[in-house]
């Protein structure tokens, strides 16, 4: 099967939170397991940078571990 | 979700309405346009923010004291008993309607009777940007600096959210933030020092098989830990099977407790042995601090402190980046001039303050960054050659390093090679090796004289035990460096991973979401210049929305100003221009970008003379509301504005069930009249007022110039453009003049009769004194002096008024009565040849 190609693209004719969720899907698709560390943080942290490397840093631990 | 529209609001208790018991109802058209007449004083404002506090949690009336501490208690009437009452009732697209109901307790919250969920989902869904426009809602678009303005804008779009995106990734992605955040550089120079550790550590082991006689062409360390079994195995005649297992200290100690008599030189041997690695290895690591890892040092502090060109910059650099966050609060009208310093016409240099202060900052941020790679680079240096370590009462690393740095920041003293050299760091690593090596000098001779005292095969079997110890251990901290350097390795491979994620995400979202913000400016650019035609009539100026590349900025331009290009709208437009781009851009962005059925629009016709304020109406009836356009909206307009009443309340009639108008009045307890007073009952009501000492000075001129208007309309008489549209206060002999011009000119054609009752022309010159009797009531008010004018002198003028008035209410019997042909008719024109009345 040939995996599809990831790419953005917003739409001028559909809503915020549709071209928002496109902007998710991306993100997933690039990579699961950091979409889902920047997601779970872009909206609603109060100190983004610093929770986003915390959790960074916890799934490099962890796969370092894991190896 | 369907569109939502207001089809009721009832209030009581809020604001300017008291109502108790019997509130203020409002029936508003969902199909089309509401529009509410009062004047100043009367509830209109109480009504827009009653909505606005309902349906979108926004109080306008407080928003200019939020930096005071806000009394939410002044918004429930101060006069009513009990909660306010706030009734609104909302009807979707599909007829289903929600009655919501809202209590304003004495502190001024809200408070949603209803409970039900979908109510309150409902009331989550409703809310838009778009609702509610009072007259400087959206004035900062232009105002402000573009950043601002592309807030705002972003805002409006829908889409500020997209642009908070973009800022933060761009931060996440910030090269200096990855690197302090993930330091991927210092873990490479981690691995590289262990690396170069594990070569050091290797010749060790060569050096330690060759001494023992062992040869080992190739490094690999299962054959080095195989042969070395072998040997202690030869050795000792043991039959141990691991060599990293064999326990090497208690072998050597089984040997020496067999051979008692050299226990003391042993002893002695080995320590001094062991001293004499343990200088050996410090040696080795002192050569770590090379001379080539000190000239780079070296380069990256020079080149970091050539970036400044005086000693102040780097103390000022702080404060530049302060001045900077101020700066950017004003905005520099163009290129030439700079707003802070005042300094004018600066030319096409850019020799503003900004551009200085931002090229000093730029500086010292080079600076910084060179600086922290020059701290990080001879920190990492010191800490692995560990040779400060080790005699800590000869140099401490920390109080080197501090002072390292400390000078180089603070002093010119140590900043180029040469003069680093000065500081002799080298000479002291220096001096350090010699003391080693002559201490390794003298352990090398008792070491000698040692073995002379203890018998070769003792000594033999003794030193190649140590010598496979040193091996043993080396292999053993070689193992723990390769794992080490595999955990580093695989740190950087994710980390880098990160990086790279971050930094494409950025990128296409960036790109992206200029692409899209620009397509939709462009979209809304369109829609708002041909609004803005429409409003203003006025080809020469074309407005244009643009949206920087990077951002939040968004450019509120004039793509045409007579014959100049791309100049900024604020600067340039005048007040009532640049009022109507803000409702342009408003309501492009409202019919293009908001699903919301409504717009209640409060006074926003104040800038505009009376032919504008029609343009306006007639795009919000064409284009807006929902009279033409299925997609378009429900309108709710408010205003104050006497002479735009005139023609809401034509458009009302003229569109009938389309557009409902309502007039508010009474002043202390607001109740609403669909139909306005009769003409024929003002006179006594304003008499009333004079005899009870009111100021109806305007009133009076309004009366009178209602009169005459009724006049020109039941005699059809025709009226210039000018007088019909531009009507100020001193249009009342404007009028008067008009209406005798004409009967003047009735009287004298050939082909029309006027009828006997009417005004003759000296009656004119009284009504034209009398004119200025009204005028001199209106100035004397407004002069704020005690009124000489009595009562009666009051009421003697609107007496005039109205005698004036019964002179044309002739009531004709006619029966082909058609208005005004029975004033002045047309002699052997065929509707009159049986007109009875007396011409």
């Amino acid at each position: 099967m040939v995996k599809k190609k990831t790419n953005l693209k917003f739409n001028k004719n559909k809503t915020t939170s549709k071209n928002y969720k496109e902007f998710e899907k991306y993100v997933f698709q690039l990579n699961k397991d950091f979409g889902e560390i920047l997601i779970r943080h872009l909206n609603t942290s109060d100190n983004l940078r610093e929770d986003i490397k915390e959790d960074v840093l916890n799934y490099i631990n962890q796969n370092i571990s894991d190896a | 979700m369907p569109k939502q529209y207001i089809k009721s609001v009832s209030i009581e208790g809020f604001r300017g309405i008291n109502n108790e018991n019997n509130p203020l109802q409002l029936d508003f058209n969902i199909k089309g346009i509401t529009s509410i007449f009062s004047p100043n004083g009367m509830g209109k404002s109480s009504i827009f923010d009653a909505l606005s506090f309902c349906l979108n949690d926004e109080l306008k009336c407080l928003s200019p004291l939020a930096h005071e501490n806000s009394d939410y208690r002044s918004i429930q009437n101060i006069f009513h008993n009990g909660d306010g009452i706030i009734n609104i009732i909302l009807q979707d697209e599909d007829g289903n309607e929600n009655l919501i109901e809202f209590k304003i307790n004495d502190s001024g919250s809200k408070e949603l009777v209803s409970t039900h969920t979908t109510i309150k989902t409902l009331l989550e869904n409703i809310k838009d940007i778009h609702n509610f426009l009072d007259y400087n809602a959206f004035a900062d678009i232009i105002y402000s600096n573009q950043e601002n303005t592309g807030k705002i804008f972003l805002k409006l779009i829908g889409y500020e959210s997209f642009s908070e995106i973009q800022e933060k990734l761009s931060k996440l992605a910030r090269t200096q933030n990855l690197s302090r955040d993930f330091n991927i550089e210092g873990k490479k120079e981690e691995s590289s020092n262990n690396s170069e550790k594990i070569l050091s550590l290797k010749d060790t082991i060569f050096d330690s098989l060759k001494n023992i006689g062992l040869k080992n062409k190739k490094y690999n360390l299962k054959t080095i830990a195989k042969s070395c079994l072998t040997g202690i195995n030869k050795l000792i005649g043991s039959d141990e099977v691991s060599f990293p297992n064999i326990n090497i200290k208690l072998i050597i100690d089984d040997v020496n407790n067999r051979n008692d008599g050299y226990n003391k030189d042993k002893e002695e041997l080995i320590k001094y042995t062991q001293e004499k690695e343990k200088l050996n290895g410090y040696l080795k690591k002192a050569q770590f601090f090379s001379d080539s890892k000190f000239k780079r040092v070296c380069r990256e502090m020079d080149s970091a402190y050539k970036k400044l060109e005086n000693e102040k910059d780097k103390f000022l650099g702080e404060l530049y980046e302060k001045a900077l966050v101020i700066y950017n609060e004003f905005e520099e009208i163009n290129n030439n001039d700079c707003v802070l310093c005042n300094s004018k016409n600066l030319g096409t240099q850019k020799r503003t303050f900004s551009y200085k202060l931002e090229k000093k900052i730029n500086k010292y941020n080079s600076f910084k960054d060179k600086y922290e790679k020059f701290k990080n680079l001879i920190n990492s240096y010191i800490e692995s050659s560990e040779i400060i370590a080790i005699e800590e009462e000869l140099y401490s690393k920390s109080v080197i390093s501090n002072k390292i740095i400390t000078d180089f920041y603070y002093s010119k003293a140590i900043i180029s090679i040469k003069q680093f050299e000065e500081y002799q760091f080298l000479n002291l690593v220096q001096e350090y090796r010699v003391e080693i090596e002559n201490k390794i000098e003298a352990l090398k001779t008792k070491i000698l004289d040692l073995k002379e005292s203890i018998p070769d095969e003792l000594h033999t079997i003794i030193t190649k035990l140590t010598y496979y110890k040193t091996i043993q251990e080396s292999i053993s901290e070689i193992v723990d460096l390769e794992k080490e350097n595999k955990t580093i390795e695989q740190y950087i491979k994710y980390a880098e991973k990160w990086v790279q994620y971050i930094i494409t995400v950025k990128d296409k979202f960036t790109v992206e979401n200029n692409s899209l913000i620009k397509e939709i400016s462009s979209d809304i650019s369109e829609d708002t210049q041909t609004f803005f035609q429409e409003i203003m009539n006025s080809p020469e100026i074309i407005p244009r929305i643009e949206k920087k590349d990077t951002g939040q900025k968004v450019l509120m331009l004039l793509e045409k100003f007579y014959s100049e290009s791309d100049r900024k709208a604020a600067s340039i437009l005048s007040e009532s221009n640049r009022n109507a781009l803000c409702l342009s851009i408003y309501f492009a962005c409202a019919l293009n970008k908001s699903k919301s059925g409504f717009l209640v629009l409060d006074d926003i016709t104040s800038s505009f003379d009376a032919g504008h304020q029609r343009n306006l109406l007639s795009l919000i009836k064409n284009r807006i509301s929902r009279i033409y356009k299925s997609k378009g909206k429900q309108i709710i307009i408010l205003t104050h504005d006497g002479e735009l009443e005139k023609s809401l309340k034509d458009y009302s009639s003229e569109l009938n069930h389309k557009w409902t108008h309502y007039v508010l009045n009474k002043e202390s307890n607001i109740k609403v009249d669909k139909n306005e007073i009769s003409i024929n009952e003002i006179g006594s009501i304003l008499k009333t007022k004079a005899n009870n000492g009111k100021n109806i000075g305007n009133e009076i001129r309004k009366y009178f110039e209602r009169i005459l208007l009724e006049i020109h309309r039941n005699l059809k008489i025709p009226m210039t453009y000018d007088l019909a549209n531009y009507r100020r206060k001193r249009m009342l002999d404007a009028l008067i003049t008009n209406l005798r011009n004409m009967l003047k000119l009735y009287r004298n054609a050939s082909g029309i009769q006027v009828i006997n009752t009417m005004p003759s022309d000296s009656d004119f010159i009284d009504l034209l004194l009398l004119e200025k009797d009204v005028a001199n009531i209106i100035n004397h008010y407004e002069s704020d002096i005690l009124s000489s004018y009595a009562p009666s002198f009051v009421v003697g003028v609107i007496n005039k008024i109205e005698l004036f008035n019964q002179k044309f209410q002739y009531n004709c019997t006619c029966s082909e009565r058609n208005g005004g042909m029975t004033y002045y008719a047309k002699i052997n024109s065929k509707k009159v040849k049986n007109c009875k009345c007396n011409l």
